[in-house]
This record gives C-alpha cells, structure tokens and sequence, in this order.
C-alpha cells in the first residue's frame, strides 16, 4: 500500500475493493423507507420532517450566545449533529434506534422529548413524551422516597395521587431500605433502577428510553423489559435506544439506523438489524488507517454541511408540497423579534416612569 | 403584550403545581433540623432584633414620630423587606439552578421563579402578625386603612413575578448579572426605607433627592404595607409613585416575559 493511499480520503468504490455493503438511502427519498408505511392504520403520533440540529462549536457562552441571537451571521465551526432526518411513526409503534456512538442518536430523542430545540425542520408531536434518562433529574442530597415525590410533584400530580403510587414505585425499584438513603449513597445500578421506577409510573403517551435498561442487573432488566411490553400492549409509542441488539431485537418491532446525522434505513427491525450487523461486520475488518479516514470523511461531512445543501435535499422531496417545503427550510431559532408596537409600550412606559419621578422629585407630588 | 400572557397563563394553569413545590420545598429544606420551620421565624426576629438595639436603642433613631413607635415601624418594614429580598433573590437563580434537573421532562419553568415567591409568604405573614402585634401593643390602632394591604400584596406579587422572570433569565444568560444584583440590592436595602426613614435623615436641605430615593419600587411597597398598618396614608395620596411603579412593573415584565420565552428552549444548552 503505497504512502498517499493511507491519507487518502475513503470514496465507496475505493479501489482496495472495500465496497460498503450498502449506502444509505437518498435522503430525498427518506420518506419511502418502509418503516414510515402505516400497516394498522393507526392514528400519526410523531411525524419529523427534515429535522436538523447544528451545534455551535464555540467554546465560550457567550459564543454560543451570540450563535443563538445571530443565526445568520454564522460562526466559524459548526457541526451537524443532524443533517435533516425524516420519518413517521404511528400509534402502537415500538421504534427501536440502532447507531454507532456519536451518530445522533440522542440529540434526536433529546429533540423529541423537548429537552433541545431543532435548528431547523418540522416535528409534529401528539401526546405527552418523557425521556427516561437515567441520569438526569435526581437530586442527591434528598432520599430516593423524596426524589420520587419531587419528581411526581413536577410532573404535576397532586399529593394525593402520589401518595396512592408511592408505595408501588418504591416497590418496583427493588430498593428495599436504601429508598430512604439520599441518592447520592446509591450505586449507578440503583440510580437507574430508581429512575426507571419513577418513569414507568407517569403513564405519558410516548414513552423514549435512552440506554435505560443496560445499566441495571439482568434481573431488573428483565423486569423493566416486561414492563415496557405491558406499555406495548396498552398501545403506547415507544422509542428505544439501546446498544444491546438483543433487548431491541425481542422488543421493537421497527428500526430506525441513524449514522452520522442521517437516516441509513428505517424498516422492520428484523431487516434493519441483519443490514446493521453486516455493515458492523464489513467495518470492523477495515484495516485502522481506512477506518479512521472513513470515519473522518464523515465527520467532515458533518462539519462542512451548510443551509444550502439542505435546502437543495429538502428541493428534491418529492413528497411535500412547495409551501412546506419553504416553511421546513427555515430556521426555527429564536422567537421573534419584540413587535413595533410593543417596543412602543416598553418606550412610552419607560418615558411615564421618567416623568412620574421627575413629577414627584422636583414638584412633590 | 402576548408575551405577558403566555407566561402569566402558565403561572394561573400550574398554580396549585406551585403550591405544592413549595410546600415541598420548605419541608425538604430543614428535613435535617430538629427545630424544622421554626428557623424560618427565629432567623428574622434575631435579625429584626439586631436593627432595633442599633437603630432604635444605640443610636436612637427614635421614640416615636408623629405618635408611631419605631419599633412597630422597624418590624412591619422588615417583615416586608425580608419577603421581598429573599423572594427577588432567590428567584434571581431559581431557574439556572434547576434547569439540570427539569430539561428532560415537560415541565414549566416558567413557574420557579414564583415557587421562590411562594415559599416565603407564610414566613412573611408570621413577622407582619407579629409586627402589627406589636404596633397594636405599643398604641396603633387599626383602620380601614388595613384594607390597602390587599393591593399592595398583590403588587408585590406582580412585582415579584416581572422581576423574577426577568432575572431568572438574564442569570441563565450571564451568569454575572446575579452577582451585580447581589451588590446593588446591598444598597437597596439602604434606599428602601427598611430600617431608616432616609428621607427624614437628609432633611429639608436634600428634599429632592429624598424623594428620588422614594421612588424606588421597594420603598414604594414597604411603605405601603406601612402605610396600611400604621393608617399613614391612603394609596391614591401619592400618584406619582403608582404611575413610576405600575410602569417601571409593566415595562420588565414585558421585557421579562419576552426574553424568557424567546430563550427558554435554549436554557439546557447554555447552562
């Protein structure tokens, strides 16, 4: 292998004969992958349409603050953690999410659960979301009985109906006295299953588990994974992120392969998974040099992603229409602007106030 | 103006929410305290004490003036002052702190800067019960005068929320800006007629910058509470200070209610 073909960019068709098993998907096209067909005829929950996230690679806040009230005055580095993502997904779907580390995967559940905004794109939501994040959300200094009680408070239940469930959620945590132990006492295995308990007891519409159910032990795995097929059965949307192939196997019934900011394919899970192992297969036997120069490419892509490229993607859809088309590609930032007529009342009550005091200093009244 | 709205509405929509965060609060905070709440009451009566051995016996500020005893005067001004420093302060971080924990779930934010609010107004009726106890003790008889206390403790809440939607933002924004608060609030304290009658002490030579420091919007609501206590004066003696304060009050919270909504989705990344 000669010096320049080791720094060499990978191209698909590189002449080493790597041919990557498949590519993905024309993104114009993401709208055709099986998985956004509606088999049962069920009612839309979640509908993402060109969403994308751009990660304002400013160190500083105020960088990143200016990156928020400036948008088009664009700042130097800028990542895409997603390049514009489309899909359907139905009630009763249980949507499992496959990807390498750093593919999007939780910047597009973090989208949907609300906790970020999309930069740009359309995301329909019906029904109330809750992330379940093992991590998130637990103070250490109080009990794991008054985290669950916090938490239940925030999510707007009434004393009454937490006290009527209490018992149920300390129950299901397996905690046994260690409930009563401020969190921060707790293993990374308790704080999950903790949780976990608090989560599976809000009953939301849409239910979106992040790496939930690999932290506990086998046992309380399988209870979890137990409870989520009672969810199933109720008909709740779920989406499920897991490295585990296995738990997403038993458990999905569709699959959605993001990589690198894109949707690669999105069908049953059966299919997506042998096309996901095949390529984890063909990756994992590229000598390193090629696999870096691979995964830099990409990352490159990422980086040099811009607005135009969406918007020549987004021009190519043949599945919307010309006016959503125009409201996708523009950016969601930032709320307006204050409108004339309120900066008129923000003036005029600034002057008021100024000639209230002046009144009163000088004439006493 | 919509703006004002769509925050307001959701403080009416989750205002038992509130409540009981607050409820919550209290009670988690001295979980460890044998004495419990109580500290909420001995912590102002030990400082409401330390101003009137300074102000009222050492340097004897005074007996009484115009047939008020100072004391009565020092802790109905306390009591408000208290009320209204912790709950502007407290709700200055109250959404930087918390946001970690909320990001992640559907939760209002809106409302913590209130639970703040809420959390100190049972601590601050007990020391204005025992404030007017003692004005009534010491010889003031109540009015109808009293009634007026309605509208200011309403305008301390709606002062209470503009400000604090307004800070809670900014310090998510610029983390500074609670520390610049902390200082001038160290002066306000000074300007808003808490322990000194500051106009009185700069006499008729300085009248005019008397009045200006009575303009501020604490000084407007201390004296008021006085004023409905103590029977001083009625709400509509002073127009002026209605117009400078129900206007300063409109203008942040416009302001306040825009900049929240306008950044509040970037909140988790910012902080």
């Amino acid at each position: 292998m000669t010096e320049d073909m080791k720094t060499a960019v990978y191209e698909p068709n590189d002449p080493r004969g790597l041919n990557e098993p498949f590519l993905p998907v024309s993104v114009a096209k993401q709208l055709d992958l099986p998985g956004n067909q509606n088999t049962l005829n069920s009612p839309l929950k979640v509908s993402g349409r060109y969403i994308t996230k751009e990660y304002d690679m400013g160190t500083s806040r105020n960088e990143k603050i200016q990156a928020i009230l400036n948008p088009i005055k664009a700042n130097k580095e800028k990542f895409w953690g997603l390049k514009g993502i489309s899909f359907d997904v139905y009630e009763g779907d249980v949507v499992g999410v496959v990807g390498v580390n750093g593919s999007g995967k939780s910047t597009l559940l973090n989208i949907l659960s609300g906790a970020l905004v999309e930069t740009s794109g359309r995301l329909k939501i019906k029904g109330q979301t809750s992330l379940l994040s093992v991590w998130d959300g637990l103070r250490d200094n109080l009990t794991g009985l008054e985290n669950i009680r916090l938490k239940s408070l925030m999510m707007g239940l009434s004393n009454k109906e937490i006290d009527n469930q209490i018992d149920d959620i300390a129950e299901f945590s397996e905690l046994g006295k260690f409930i009563k132990q401020p969190v921060k006492n707790y293993s990374s295995g308790m704080r999950s299953k903790l949780g976990f308990s608090i989560a599976v007891h809000q009953d939301p519409d849409i239910m979106i588990i992040d790496e939930a159910l690999s932290v506990g032990d086998q046992t309380f795995t399988r209870k979890a994974l137990n409870k989520m097929k009672e969810f199933k059965a109720a008909g709740k949307t779920i989406f499920f992120v897991s490295h585990a192939l296995g738990q997403i196997e038993e458990f999905t019934d569709k699959t959605m392969w993001i990589q690198y900011g894109e949707l690669r394919a999105y069908g049953d899970t059966k299919t997506i998974l042998q096309e996901y192992k095949d390529w984890t297969k063909w990756y994992n036997q590229l000598d390193d040099d090629v696999k870096k120069s691979y995964v830099d490419a990409r990352k490159q892509a990422q980086n040099d992603f811009n607005r135009d490229q969406l918007a020549e993607r987004i021009a190519a859809d043949r599945h919307l229409s010309d006016g959503e088309k125009k409201k996708i590609a523009r950016d969601n930032a930032v709320g307006g602007r204050l409108s004339w007529w309120n900066w008129l009342i923000a003036f005029s009550g600034t002057g008021v106030m100024i000639y209230a005091v002046y009144l009163y200093m000088y004439l006493g009244r | 103006m919509k703006q004002i709205w769509l925050v307001l509405r959701e403080q009416i929509k989750y205002f038992p929410v509130i409540l009981r965060l607050a409820r919550y609060e209290t009670r988690a905070k001295y979980m460890d305290h044998s004495l419990g709440v109580l500290w909420d009451i001995i912590n102002p009566v030990m400082q409401i004490a330390t101003y009137w051995l300074v102000f009222g016996v050492g340097l004897r500020q005074g007996g009484a003036t115009n047939g008020i005893p100072y004391i009565g005067w020092l802790v109905i001004g306390q009591a408000a002052w208290l009320f209204l420093n912790t709950s502007f302060m407290d709700a200055t971080w109250s959404i930087r702190n918390n946001v970690r924990q909320v990001s992640k779930m559907n939760f209002p934010i809106s409302i913590m800067p209130s639970v703040r609010t809420w959390i100190n107004v049972i601590p601050f009726f007990i020391t204005l019960g025992v404030g007017v106890a003692i004005a009534v003790v010491s010889g003031v008889h109540l009015t109808m005068h009293a009634w007026q206390f309605i509208y200011y403790f309403f305008a301390m809440l709606v002062f209470l929320h503009a400000l604090g939607i307004f800070n809670a933002t900014i310090t998510v924004l610029f983390p500074d800006y609670q520390q610049l608060i902390q200082t001038i609030m160290r002066f306000v304290f000074w300007f808003s007629g808490a322990v000194i009658d500051i106009a009185q002490k700069l006499g008729p030579s300085h009248a005019r910058i008397g009045r200006l420091i009575e303009m501020n919007p604490f000084y407007y609501l201390i004296s008021g509470v006085r004023d409905s206590f103590l029977s001083t004066g009625w709400i509509w003696d002073h127009p002026s200070q209605n117009i400078a304060f129900w206007s300063f009050v409109l203008v942040v919270l416009l302001l306040g209610s825009h900049l929240h909504l306008k950044f509040r989705a970037y909140f988790a990344d910012l902080v």
